[in-house]
């Protein structure tokens, strides 16, 4: 085996001879030399040693014992091309000489030869060896990196094209191949303009005309955008990475386009929808927004024109709200006529989106036959065009249109982010519908609020005003600018017991929630009717309590004057009793006075003058006590009254009447009960009710009168053994206008107004009832 | 109780019943009437009347009843009821401080010959008591005769 080393390659000698001196001597001058030599003295070893080892020439005899020289040269050639091979030969015939060089041979030489000759061969046969594989590497090396580009352009998913200088293609790969959907047949070859729309050309071939006479490109080491054509029409946005470099002949083009369809979509979808997102969040009304929207939208995926379509349900139409076109389009006709438009359902591209509730799009409207607008559309250069649904809970109401100067071919994703823009429109006009029914409804409150004829107050927890309305403002504090934050002590003055109470129906409303009685109060020479009423707010636990309150001074009045009425009324049936009163001590006077005049005896005129005197104190007395009771309540203040006192002089009064007859009269009356109020208020309670009995027993019966303390509470009963009150109008005997008297005989007012007086103290009556039995009227006064 | 009869000067002009509950009233009357001649009978209330006209001979011996109505136990209403359908010849005058034009009428349909509203003058006492008695005593002479 041969020790050879790569580094020796083309200093490796195989010398083939059968004369061993030949071979010894030529080895030990070429190790001489520096050659690294081996030996072989048969056809058949060269040949092994050839194949196993490289070797920078080899010396060859010709004439060898077990194979012809000739076909061992031939089979070393075939082992190795580029083997020098230098022929030895003892005669130097054409046939051992020339013959060999014709088949591949490197030299001959004919014996004998010189060692210079030798060295001479040796020296050259290996020089070209080495030359050889030099290039052999070179070759080796260029076609693998070729191999590498080739491959690298081929699998790479970016498209590369290059063209020469003159601007055709000479070279573009699969990638490119997909992008434009030419095969390379079609392609190489043809100019660069092919693969792009007819609008560009123009500019890319300037560019190209400055590159080629400048050198420079402005795009080189930039990528920039752009837009592909489709063998099939379509267009794509690319960016493009062009590199220029020049080969001896001629300046060429290389570009590494991407298709970046999807990113400037995402990108595109990413800017629209925020904006739209924006304009939403910042818009005040529908109206407002949607043109701002149709530009987001536009701006953002490129569209040179769009349309709100909103439904005219009642017209079973849609009409246009809104729009927005790019400033080209300005005044189109197609612009101006969509304007005017209104589409049915299911007709036009607005109509089709409406009946279905699903987006759709057309590829060319100029090649549509269901686009109504096709022929100016054709003329505003529009092709593609993409509508979507306002959906709202799954019903559509309106309609957004696009339109493109491009064919439209949407991607699902795109499909995905407008159907999330229409339902944003869509909750967009839900709140927006909803905000405005919230304000309206904060309007309308507001309006009745500020209308109401009533105070209106709301309190917090600790009786600071929550809310006024402005009718509390001016009524109760005009000073203030406003209520809000003051205490409600401050606001409404009370004296100490109303103002308890007021407290505590605040307090109770607050905790029960049920709304209470109504109570009047005086504040500032006014006298408020007031009901308190719970507030219950979701956000807001705290405990609050709303406070009513209206003006009832002039309701007031009329009610004196009302109860003022009722009571003249009622003594229309005791002035009978007072006519008999008056009149018949007046007859005793006219009387004695008459015979006075004839009498001589002084003992009887005297006697006569004091009966005078007497009857007419007694008139006095009656005149008196009459005018008293008819005195309007509403000139006295409240005094301390003595309850056994006013009985029985409602007693008396009564008792006047003629109707009174036989009627005896019981008293159980507990001395010293007194409580606050208004006299004539408490006396013409007790002469109705009295003189209601009276009536009731129809002369002749048994009142009983019972007055005492019960529970902090001047309790009066006022019983009478008369005809009762049937029982269908038991329950509404202190309702107005119902009597159980005659007709003519009543004005049904007397028990109501009773009824009004002891709720106006607090107290309260009942009365209990039995047919042809009689009936108890019970009163109950507090003393506090 | 009886009733207290008048008599001034003789019986000269007629006798006439007062029924009034009240003396201050009672009293002046019957003395006005008695000074001009009549024989006066008192009652207190509506029972005595009766009493007083059925305790006579004659009820035609009254030639007037002068009567009060508002009175304790029997009133003027029901005596007056009870004369016009007892004595129905005896003419009936009545004096009420009570003005009601209701029973004015009422009574006027009953038969009652005068309605007086207290406080009546000794004129008008004495000319309606003159014109019923005047009536009466010439009817009563007719029927003697």
């Amino acid at each position: 085996m041969s020790s050879v080393t790569d580094i020796a390659l083309d200093q490796s000698i195989l010398i083939v001879d059968d004369d061993q001196d030949i071979r010894e001597s030529l080895r030990d001058m070429l190790q001489h030399e520096g050659y690294c030599v081996h030996v072989a003295g048969t056809g058949a070893d060269a040949i092994r040693e050839v194949a196993e080892a490289h070797y920078g020439a080899v010396i060859l005899d010709i004439g060898l014992p077990d194979l012809d020289g000739h076909a061992v040269l031939r089979a070393l050639s075939q082992a190795d091309p580029q083997l020098p091979v230098i022929i030895l030969t003892g005669d130097g015939t054409e046939h051992n000489t020339i013959g060999p060089m014709t088949r591949g041979a490197f030299a001959y030489m004919v014996k004998p030869y010189s060692s210079a000759q030798v060295k001479a061969v040796i020296r050259r046969a290996c020089d070209v060896r080495a030359l050889s594989v030099k290039a052999e590497h070179v070759e080796h090396a260029l076609s693998e990196s070729e191999e590498r580009f080739r491959s690298v352009v081929q699998s790479t998913s970016d498209a590369i094209v290059i063209a020469e200088g003159s601007g055709r293609i000479v070279f573009w790969n699969t990638s490119a191949q997909r992008m434009f959907l030419y095969t390379d047949d079609e392609v190489l070859g043809q100019p660069l303009t092919i693969i792009m729309p007819i609008r560009y050309r123009e500019a890319h071939q300037r560019g190209l005309e400055r590159v080629i006479s400048t050198g420079a490109s402005r795009i080189v080491g930039h990528p920039i955008e752009l837009c592909g054509l489709r063998k099939d029409g379509t267009e794509f946005p690319l960016e493009l990475s062009l590199a220029v470099w020049k080969t001896t002949e001629q300046t060429c083009f290389g570009g590494i386009i991407r298709d970046i369809t999807e990113r400037k979509r995402t990108e595109r979808a990413q800017v629209a929808q925020y904006a739209v997102t924006r304009a939403l969040a910042e818009a005040a009304s529908f109206t407002e927004v949607g043109s701002r929207i149709l530009q987001a939208v536009c701006e953002g995926l490129n569209w040179d024109m769009g349309a709100i379509w909103t439904t005219d349900e009642p017209a079973g139409v849609l009409r246009c709200l809104e729009f927005w076109h790019s400033p080209t389009l300005a005044a189109h006709p197609f612009v101006e006529s969509t304007k005017e438009m209104v589409f049915h359902k299911g007709i036009g591209l607005p109509g089709r989106v409406w009946n279905s509730g699903e987006p759709a799009w057309i590829t060319d409207v100029t090649q549509d036959p269901h686009f109504p607008r096709a022929p100016m559309a054709a003329l505003a250069g529009l092709h593609g065009a993409l509508a979507f649904p306002i959906k709202l809970n799954g019903e559509v109401y309106g309609v957004v249109e696009f339109f493109s100067r491009e064919t439209c071919r949407p991607q699902e994703e795109l499909l995905k982010m407008l159907g999330a823009v229409g339902s944003q429109i869509g909750q967009f006009m839900e709140r927006r519908r909803a905000q405005t029914a919230l304000h309206q409804a904060h309007d309308t409150l507001d309006a009745i609020l500020l209308s109401l004829p009533c105070l209106v107050l709301i309190v917090d927890e600790n009786l600071r005003v929550a809310y006024a309305n402005p009718q509390a403002n001016a009524h109760l504090r005009p000073e203030l600018s406003t209520l809000i934050g003051s205490g409600l002590q401050e606001v409404v003055t009370l004296p100490a017991r109303q103002w308890t109470r007021l407290v505590e129906d605040l307090q109770h409303v607050a905790c029960h929630g049920d709304s209470m009685e109504e109570r009047d109060i005086e504040i500032r020479k006014h006298v408020y009717r007031y009901r308190p009423f719970p507030i219950t707010l979701r956000s807001y636990p705290r405990q609050q309590a709303g406070l009513v309150m209206w003006d009832v001074t002039e309701q007031k009045q009329l009610q004196d004057q009302l109860i003022q009425a009722e009571k003249l009324s009622s003594l229309g049936t005791l002035v009978s009793g007072m006519a008999h009163e008056i009149n018949n001590p007046v007859q005793g006077i006219l009387g004695m006075a008459e015979i006075i005049l004839y009498e001589d005896d002084p003992e009887k005129v005297k006697q006569y003058a004091r009966d005078i005197v007497a009857c007419s104190t007694h008139v006095g007395a009656v005149v008196r006590n009459f005018a008293c009771y008819a005195r309007p309540a509403s000139r006295d203040g409240e005094i301390d009254i003595d309850v056994c006192e006013r009985i029985t002089e409602a007693v008396r009064l009564v008792q006047r009447c003629p109707q009174f007859g036989h009627v005896s009269v019981v008293t159980e009356l507990q001395p010293t009960l007194t409580f606050r109020a208004r006299r004539t208020e408490i006396d013409q309670v007790f002469v109705n009710i009295i003189s209601n009995a009276v009536e009731a027993m129809g002369g002749a019966g048994q009142l009983t009168l019972r007055a005492c303390l019960h529970d902090e509470k001047v309790t009066v009963s006022i019983q009478d053994t008369g005809c009762g009150i049937p029982p269908h109008l038991l329950g509404k005997i202190f309702d107005p206008f119902v009597t159980t008297k005659d007709p003519g005989k009543g004005t049904g007012l007397g028990l109501s107004i009773v009824y009004k007086i002891v709720s106006k103290y607090g107290g309260r009556i009942a009365v209990e009832s039995e047919e042809g039995h009689g009936s108890t009227f019970t009163i109950e006064f507090p003393i506090t | 109780m009886t009733a207290i009869t008048h008599s001034a000067e003789g019986y000269r002009q007629g006798r006439v019943l007062v029924v009034d509950d009240e003396a201050q009233v009672r009293k002046p009357i019957s003395i006005m009437l008695a000074k001009d001649g009549y024989e006066v009978v008192e009652a207190q209330d509506g029972e005595e009347a009766i009493e007083a006209l059925q305790s006579g001979d004659n009820p035609l011996m009254v030639d007037t009843v002068l009567c009060d109505i508002r009175m304790p136990n029997i009133n003027g209403k029901e005596a007056i009821a009870y004369f016009r359908s007892q004595f129905p010849g005896v003419p009936i005058v009545v004096m009420t401080g009570y003005p009601d034009v209701e029973l004015a009428v009422s009574l006027m349909r009953q038969g009652v010959r005068d309605y007086l509203i207290k406080p009546v003058t000794k004129e008008e006492l004495l000319s309606a008591m003159r014109k019923s008695v005047d009536q009466h005593v010439v009817l009563k002479d007719q029927f003697a005769a």
